[in-house]
Parts: structure tokens; sequence; C-alpha cells
């Protein structure tokens, strides 16, 4: 093969493959702000649609307006009819996602009835009606993101406190079983979450621990405390315990060694461990299904808002707002990526 | 890089220590039958729950379970366990009777009289009322119509006319006739396993004179027969979904048999695309449908019992019902009075005759079985079986046969 | 501990294996606790004596078997076909190019998009007026589709089922994965010098011989572990199984546990079921990770070598 074709191979190939990724996101983002209307349209438009074509006919005979909507195909259906311009409003805000008053309507339609002629207006979506309607519709959404958002940051503390503690001691000490406790570790990252989350349930309920983001809490921790482990033993490595000696020979305390030298250095080793943890916890809707009651976490209610009739609109901007910390946060971690499975 | 870190993880602190002192204000619970889908919640809270929340400084937490049975084991374990925390039950007519007989629910006779400004509907006394006393007040009550795209009717069968379907003058032969004309997967067919196909053949199975439930009588066999005829044409995710509202607006089917709480969804939001008329008739000459519907009761020992009160005060008012309704038929008398031409209505209206002129048939022997889960089984294999070709109508008596026993095995 | 020799309490607290004590605390009873309790009740009777009734039960429901297959087929294909593919993709795309920091960008979106979400995006597809359709209708393959005769109309991926759906939950799994098995495969590619697999093409190996060769176990110590970790989180597949087909209709072993837990209630007998289940899944997983370890006769697999 000459290298032009080789070439065009190649641009080929990674277009192919950003293309398989990037088209089911737009999808997605354009449901997430589609309206009742057009969540049903097919077929369906990959780039982002941001207003409505409408167009207003007055009926004389019903005395009323008829308003239609451009399809894709370019031609205008009938969508619904009526004279009373509060109602007309309730309309479009529900079905169209087009948030305009009573006035405003008034003042645009009352050309269709003076000059009998058919109107066309371009009227723009409100793109965060479904995220504010999500929140409003799925009871408990707020609660759910906050709980979240609280199982995530227990995780991280369990993680880094008991995790951290092992991979000091792995680096640093001369514990005997290092081998052993490397594997343990990737054995407990092994087992099914599920697996644990079934007789853990008769234990936090014993424990008094069902239905709290501590539970859930715990079992994210089980996999996250040996990669922690892991990830924090090879920086406390790489620091040179030098750098520690010096500074205390050169009269500084133990604290002020550690708050100067050492935890600067380790820093970011914690904070890629955390994120792990924070993903963990985001991400999981299997064992928030089991273990919860009441307390759902944002992930299990978009699980939960599926097979609904007429709402998938709502739970598509709901499934934007779950992945947009995920992704942020895995783009920060892009770095440690081949430890992320499991 | 760090700074982004550092800045993350303070945030992330702060939020989860406010997040854990926050005060929760009184909460209104409700455990529900009716508003499970999504669309139904919004218009709860938005025309119901909002001004009740804000007026009495409450937080309504309104909760659905799969299945009605489902609700009433809720109640149960907490009636059982004293350990009371749902204020109301809005439950579906059929289970009405395992909650009064257990005492779960509030006697509230007092409190209709106290509301001398709406009439409730007698129609549904049977379930609702025990003798002279009031436990549920209905708010809502749901028959079985059918829509049409528009589009369907340029593919009518030879012998009806549009005016036929419009004016409910057509057969269930007639449907699967005209679902062969249009094509395709034409029809929505309510075949979602455990769901509501028992409903479905249920109201065939009336048009044709036949009982309910039974699998095996005349009218039963004439209603499976008229499945076997529109077989070809039943779209394939009938039965991986509940309603036909999604469907019926993305055209993918353009035929339908619906309650009226879903077909109202779909032909509201675009009531120029649809028509709406009255089921088929059967053998018997008329129409069939089971009617179902809801009342809310007072749970006993619940935890805000006056508040729960004034919320029944307020979601039964004549403003309030016909939303809380959900596009089906509100229960007082002065709602089905003052009804007008808009498209919401006007569904209303149509299940308004249905009820007074085809034979329906209220959904009262849920507690006469022991799982009305298993017994809608029998239905679910039977539908199965005509899909994937095994039930035909050479075998279609025997399987029927069998399943009728199971059928009595499930009686208490 | 025994090393201790002045064996003070104060000694006992400076020792470094105090590290180790909030893990192991931690470990025994959120982990050894639970998992043995499990354990014990799986081969437990109702009625408290030593019994296997529960395997007996679990082997006699109908889904079981099916749901065991399907789980090894899917853990199984899943892995190769994203190994095969990345490592295709790989090799392709192994150099500098203008945007590749973008393309890299965009190949970590599929892997950090949250299992459920996966699962709206995905079903608002396969739907027949979904996505997927409209996209086969707009770059006009629906008329190549009907034209082949492969399908009348739009296609209804939904009416799928037994190994079909699972294919097709494994074309999805591999969506999500592939770019993130891909980029890893390209971190392990860049530790590895160009010319050692020119010399090894001027010394008359082919280019298969020198990928077998010479590739695979240079990129070896990077991609066990992951690939280890994949199989056994392809082994508890169940998510989008639920949220595309619904429960029973595909079933995985994981399914059957959330289904009796969470949608079954048939009180001590489903609690039964999904222990035993969950102790039968461990096992699977266990076997899987012994054959895999065993098989790739790696010594670098358990991180500590990295």
């Amino acid at each position: 093969m000459n290298s032009a074709g080789k070439k065009t191979l190649f641009y080929l190939a990674i277009t192919f493959i950003a293309f398989a990724v990037i088209i089911p996101m737009m999808y997605l983002i354009n449901i997430s702000i589609s309206s009742a209307i057009e969540v049903n349209d097919f077929p369906k438009r990959v780039l982002p649609v941001l207003s409505h074509d409408l167009s207003i006919e007055w009926d004389d005979e019903s005395s009323y307006y008829i308003i239609s909507r451009k399809s894709f195909s370019g031609e205008y259906e009938e969508l619904t009819y009526s004279s009373k311009f509060d109602k007309i409003e309730t309309y479009l805000i529900t079905y169209l996602n087009i948030s305009k008053t009573e006035e405003e309507i008034e003042e645009d339609f009352i050309v269709a009835r003076n000059t009998g002629d058919i109107i066309y207006l371009n009227y723009n979506k409100d793109i965060f009606n479904n995220f504010g309607k999500f929140f409003k519709v799925f009871d408990g959404a707020s609660a759910a993101l906050v709980n979240s958002i609280q199982a995530a940051a227990i995780t991280i503390l369990l993680s880094m406190s008991i995790g951290g503690s092992i991979g000091y001691a792995l680096a640093r000490t001369k514990i005997k079983g290092k081998d052993a406790i490397s594997l343990g570790s990737l054995v407990v990252r092994m087992f099914p979450a599920v697996s644990i989350s079934v007789p853990m349930a008769v234990l936090l309920v014993k424990f008094g621990m069902y239905d709290t983001m501590l539970g859930l809490a715990i079992i994210y921790s089980i996999p996250n405390i040996g990669l922690t482990a892991w990830i924090t033993r090879s920086i406390f490595m790489s620091v040179n315990p030098e750098f520690e000696e010096a500074s205390l020979v050169f009269g500084a305390s133990k604290i002020q060694t550690f708050k100067k030298i050492t935890f600067p250095l380790v820093l970011p080793a914690f904070a890629a461990s955390s994120m792990y943890a924070f993903i963990t916890a985001w991400n999981d809707t299997a064992v928030s299904l089991l273990l919860t009651n009441n307390n759902e976490t944002l992930a299990l209610l978009i699980y939960k808002s599926m097979g609904g009739s007429a709402s998938i609109h709502y739970a598509a901007s709901g499934a934007i707002l779950l992945i947009l910390p995920a992704l942020a946060f895995t783009f920060l971690l892009k770095n440690y990526i081949n430890k992320m499975w499991g | 890089m760090k700074k982004i870190l550092i800045i993350t993880i303070a945030l992330f602190a702060v939020f989860t220590l406010s997040a854990c002192n926050n005060e929760e204000p009184t909460e209104l619970v409700i455990y529900s039958d009716f508003g499970r889908e999504v669309i139904e919640k919004e218009v709860y809270q938005e025309y119901i729950f909002d001004a009740f929340e804000e007026e009495h400084n409450v937080t309504i937490k309104f909760e659905t379970l799969g299945q009605a049975q489902d609700t009433f084991t809720k109640i149960h374990s907490e009636q059982i366990a004293e350990n009371y925390s749902v204020d109301l039950v809005i439950s579906h007519f059929g289970t009405m009777s395992e909650y009064i007989d257990a005492g779960y629910i509030k006697d509230s006779t007092d409190l209709e009289i106290e509301m001398d400004d709406r009439t409730f509907l007698t129609t549904f006394d049977g379930s609702t009322k025990l003798g002279e006393f009031r436990f549920f007040f209905p708010i809502n009550s749901d028959v079985y119509l059918a829509y049409a795209n528009k589009s369907a009717f340029t593919s009518l069968p030879a012998g009806v006319t549009e005016a036929d379907i419009l004016a409910g003058d057509y057969t269930w032969e007639d449907y699967a006739a005209w679902g062969a004309a249009i094509g395709g997967n034409s029809i929505f067919f309510k075949g979602l396993p455990t769901s509501q196909l028992t409903y479905q053949i249920g109201g065939m199975a009336l048009s044709n004179g036949g009982a309910y439930p039974i699998m095996n009588d005349a009218g039963n066999l004439k209603a499976w027969q008229d499945v076997i005829l529109m077989k070809d044409n039943i779209h394939p995710e009938s039965t991986t979904v509940n309603v036909s509202s999604d469907l019926m607006a993305s055209g993918s089917v353009k035929l339908a048999f619906e309650l009226m709480a879903p077909l109202a969804t779909a032909y509201i939001a675009a009531p120029a695309q649809y028509e709406v008329f009255p089921g088929p008739t059967g053998t018997s000459g008329s129409a069939g449908s089971i009617v179902g519907g809801h009342g809310i009761g007072v749970v006993a020992n619940a935890p805000n019992e006056d508040l729960a009160k004034e919320f029944i005060k307020w979601m039964t008012a004549p403003e309030q019902i016909v939303h809380a309704a959900l596009g089906t038929i509100p229960t007082i008398l002065e709602a089905t009075t003052v009804l007008t031409d808009d498209p919401g209505d006007y569904v209303i209206k149509m299940g308004l005759a249905t009820i007074s002129n085809a034979n329906v048939e209220g959904l009262q022997m849920i507690p006469e079985y022991i799982s009305w889960g298993d017994l809608k089984g029998s239905y679910d294999r039977i539908f199965a079986g005509i899909l994937d070709g095994s039930v035909t109508l050479a075998n279609l008596q025997e399987k029927l046969d069998a399943e009728q026993v199971n059928l009595e095995d499930l009686k208490k | 501990m025994e090393k201790n020799k002045k064996g003070t309490v104060k000694s006992v607290f400076k020792s470094p294996y105090m590290f180790l004590v909030p893990a192991l605390l931690f470990y025994t009873f959120f982990w050894l606790l639970p998992v043995s309790l499990s354990l014990i009740e799986s081969f437990t009777s109702i009625d408290g004596g030593f019994s296997l009734e529960n395997f007996k039960m679990m082997f006699d429901d109908p889904l079981f078997g099916e749901a065991f297959r399907n789980t090894l087929i899917f853990a199984v294909i899943s892995l190769f076909l994203q190994f095969i593919f990345a490592l295709m993709f790989a090799l392709l795309i192994n150099r500098n190019f203008k945007g590749s920091k973008w393309f890299l960008f965009i190949m970590l979106i599929p892997m950090a998009i949250p299992p459920s979400a996966v699962g709206i995006l995905w079903n608002t597809g396969l739907v027949e007026s979904g996505w997927i359709n409209s996209l086969l209708s707009v770059t006009g393959l629906q008329n190549l589709i009907e034209l082949l005769g492969i399908a009348e109309g739009p296609i209804i991926w939904k009416e799928a089922s037994g190994l079909q759906a699972v294919f097709m939950i494994i074309l999805i799994d591999t969506w999500t994965v592939l770019p993130s098995v891909m980029i890893i495969l390209l971190a392990g590619l860049q530790n590895f010098n160009e010319e050692y697999s020119e010399a090894a093409r001027i010394f008359g190996a082919n280019r298969f011989q020198a990928l077998k060769d010479i590739v695979i176990p240079i990129i070896k110590p990077t991609i066990i572990t992951a690939l280890l970790l994949r199989i056994i989180s392809g082994l508890q597949v169940w998510l989008i199984s639920v949220m595309i087909f619904g429960f029973n209709n595909v079933p995985f072993l994981l399914e059957r546990i959330v289904f009796y837990t969470d949608q079954v209630r048939l009180g001590v007998y489903s609690y039964k079921l999904s222990v035993t289940y969950s102790v039968f899944v461990v096992a699977v997983v266990s076997i899987t990770a012994y054959i895999f370890i065993k098989l790739t006769k790696g010594k670098d697999w358990s991180g500590t070598s990295e």
C-alpha cells in the first residue's frame, strides 16, 4: 500500500471511531432538550434543534387558531386548535418547551385573525426546560443528587484513610507479607459488589445502616481501598525519604515536615484516588438498588426513570446531568485510566 | 491542575456538610396506585401539590409502586409493625375492600358531610363505602376507548365508513380488518406481561357478552379469535411498553384500544392528528370495557391526619379533581356537568358515553384471587402463544380450557 | 507482632503493622463477615440444617441455564471482541497526528458514562422511532437494508431475543468499553520502539509474526491486569439487559440476583435464592480468574511489579 493510501485509511479509521462515539452522544443531547412533541419525531435530528417553526391559521368557521409545526420533511403538521390564549400558553410550554406569555402570543397570533392569512413564526425553545422539569417531576431528584454526593464523599474519606495507610505501610515500612497484601487488594477488587450486597443488606439492617449513604459508601470502599493503597504506595515510594530527613535535620518539626514536604508531594495521588472513589460511588446502580429503600442515588433514580411513557426526554436530561460530573472526573484522571476497571 | 483538585475537594466537603444539616419540614406521605407515569406526576405536582404545599408549608411525598397489591403490602406491614409513616392512600377500586376489611383506612363519613359543595358519583359506592360509612372518595374512573391516527382513515376496510367508526358502529372483525388494511405493525395491543392485557381481553369478552375473569366461555373464545385475526398487524413493541402513547405519537402504530389516561396523553399533545371514538362492538352488539378507577382515603393512625383531610378537601374540589383524574372521568357531579369542547374534555365525554352505552364491568374481583399477578400470567401465556404461532384457531379452545383450570386454582 | 521483643503497649502502637489495623477491621466486618454469612446461608435450609436444597432451587429456576449461558457468552465474546478491535485500532493510530489530543478526549467519553445513562442512551436508540433507525434512514442505509431484503420497513430492535439480544448487549458494551481498551493498548505501544518491529520484518518475520512475537509480549504487562478486571466485570453484566429488555427476557446471573431481591417478594425463598446466586457468581468469578491467570502464566498480574 502506498503512503497516501495508508494515510487515507488512517484518517478514515480515526473519523469512523470518533463518529461512532460522538453521534450517539449528539442524539442523546438533542433528546435531552427535546419537547414532548419532538421526542416522537422520526427521523430524529442529530444536531441540536433550538427552535420550532410554527404556522398559525385562523379558522373562521370554528373560530379558533390552528397551530401547526414544521416537520422534518418540511411540511407543516397540524397539532392543536384553541381560541384561548392562556390555554395556548400552557400548550406551548408543556408540549413544545416554548416559554411565551399570553400577551406575546396574542400579539403574534392576532395577525393571522386580522389578515386571514397563515402566518409563520419561529419560536425559540427554552433549552433548560427539561432539566428544571427533571427535578420537579422526578420525586426526590434533588435529594438523590445530594445523596450521590454524600455517598461519594464518605467513600473518599474511607478509601483515603484506610487505603492511604496501607499504601504508606507498603512503601515505607518493612512489614512482612507485602505480596499477600497486594494480592488481597486485587482479590477484593474482583469480588462482585452485588454478591456482597445481598448478605450485606441483613448486616446493615442490624448495624442500623440500611438505607443510609454510609452503608453504600462501605460497599463502594471495598474495591477502592485496595486501589488507593496501590496508587499511594507508588507515590510514597517515589517521594525520597531523604527530603524529609533533611527537613528534620534543619530543625523543622515532624508536622511541619509533613505539611511542607510530604503532603504537597503526595497530594496528586490522593486526588487521583479520590476521583476513582467518586466515580465508583457516582456510577453505581446495582448496590444502591439493593441497599436503599427511600434514599435513592441519582444513578438509581435515572435507572428507575426508564420504561415510563411520554417521559424519555426528561430521563435523557437527567442522564446528561449524571454524565457531566463523571466525564469531568474521568478526564482529569486520564493518566491512570488502565487502573480504572473492575 | 493541582488547584482545581483542591477547590473541587473543598467544594465537595462544604456541600456534603451542608447537606447533612437540612431541617425537614412536615411531610405528607401519599402512596398511590394512580399517577405512575412521570408525565402524570408532573400534572399532580403542578396542579395539585404546588399550591397545597405552599399554603400549608408541607412537602408532599408521592410514591407509586409497581402493582396495586404492593401498595396494600406496604400499608399492611406498617399497620402490623405499628410504625406509621403513610398518611393517605390512593387505591384502585379493585383493592379497596382489602383495606376497608382490614381496618387500615379511617372512616371519613363526617368529612363527606363537611364537603357539602360536591356530590360524589354513586356508581362506585360498592367499592368506596361500607354500608353507610365512607372510607374512600372516588377521584377518577377509567374506561377503554379507541383512537387512531388520522392517516388511518385513508385505508378503511370495505363496508366501513369513517362516520361508522366515529359513531362506534363497527365490530372487532372490522377493527382487525382495518389494521390489516393499513398494513405493517399498525395495531397496538396491551401485551406487556403482568400488566393490562387481561383488561383489554376482558373488555373484548364483555362486548361479546362474555364474563370476566374467565378464560374459556363463548365471549372470551371469540375475543381471542379476534386477537388471532389481528396478530400479524400487532406492533412487536406492544409487549415492551405499558401504554400506547409513545408508539402512537411517533406514528409507529396507527390504531389502539386504550385506557382514557394514556389515550389522553397522546391526544391532548396533538389533537389535530388523532380521532377518538368508542371501542368496537362484539357479538352482543355493544362495545365492552372493564371499568377501573381510584379513590383516596386517610390511613388509620396517619401521622398527619388533619392535614390529610385538608388534602382530600383540596384534591376533590371541582377545580382540582379534573386534573387529578388525569384525563379520565372525574367522579364528582360538579365536574362532569361543566365539560367544554377542549380536547381533554372531549375524551371525558366519550368516556361517560361508554359507561352508559357499553357492557361495562367494574374491577372488584381482585381480592377473590390468591395472586392477581398469576391470573394475569394465564392471559400472558395465551397471548405469547398466539404471537409465536403455537396457539392457533384449531387448538385455542383446548389451551383456554387448560388456563381456566389454573385460574380456578387461584381462587381463595 | 511477635517481633516487638519489648512487648510494651507503646511499642505495639508504634509497630508498622498498626497501619494495617483499620483495613483489617474494615475487611473483617464488611467483607469477610458478609461473604462467610452468605456462604453459610447458601448451604442452610429454611429450617436451619445443612442442605443443598438452595442450590437445587437455583438449578430448578427455569431461567438459570439461560442466565448462566448468557453470562459466559457475554464475558468471553465481549472480551475477545473488545481486545481484538481495540488492538487493530490501536496499531492503526499508533502515532502522533493533528488533533490527537481531541481524539483521545472523545475516546474517554463512553467510559465516563454511568451505566444507567448508557441504558437511557441506547434505549432512545433501539425503539422503532429511535435514533438508530433515524440514522439508517437519513444516511440512506435503510434503503440498502430493504434492497438487500434484510428487513422490510424499519428494524424493530427490541424484537430481538435469545442470543441475538445477547449480541446486541455485547455490542453496546463494546461501544462503552472499546475506546478505553484502545487507550490502554496505545499507552503500552508507546513504550515500544518501532525499530523492533522493523528489525523483525527485515529478518523475515511477517506482520502477524511481528505482532505475535514482539508487540504482544511487550505490551502484555500493561494489559494483563486490565483484561482480568475486564472479564470479571463482564461476568457482572445485568443493567443494560434490564434497561433495554426488562427482567426475565434476556437473563444473566446478576440479573437473577437483582430480580429475586428487588422484583420478587417471596419472602425467605427469594432471599435464599439471591444469596445462592451470589455464592454461585463468586465461584464463577474465582474460577474464571484462576483460569485466566493460568492461561496468561503472568507473574505480574497482581500489580506489584509495575
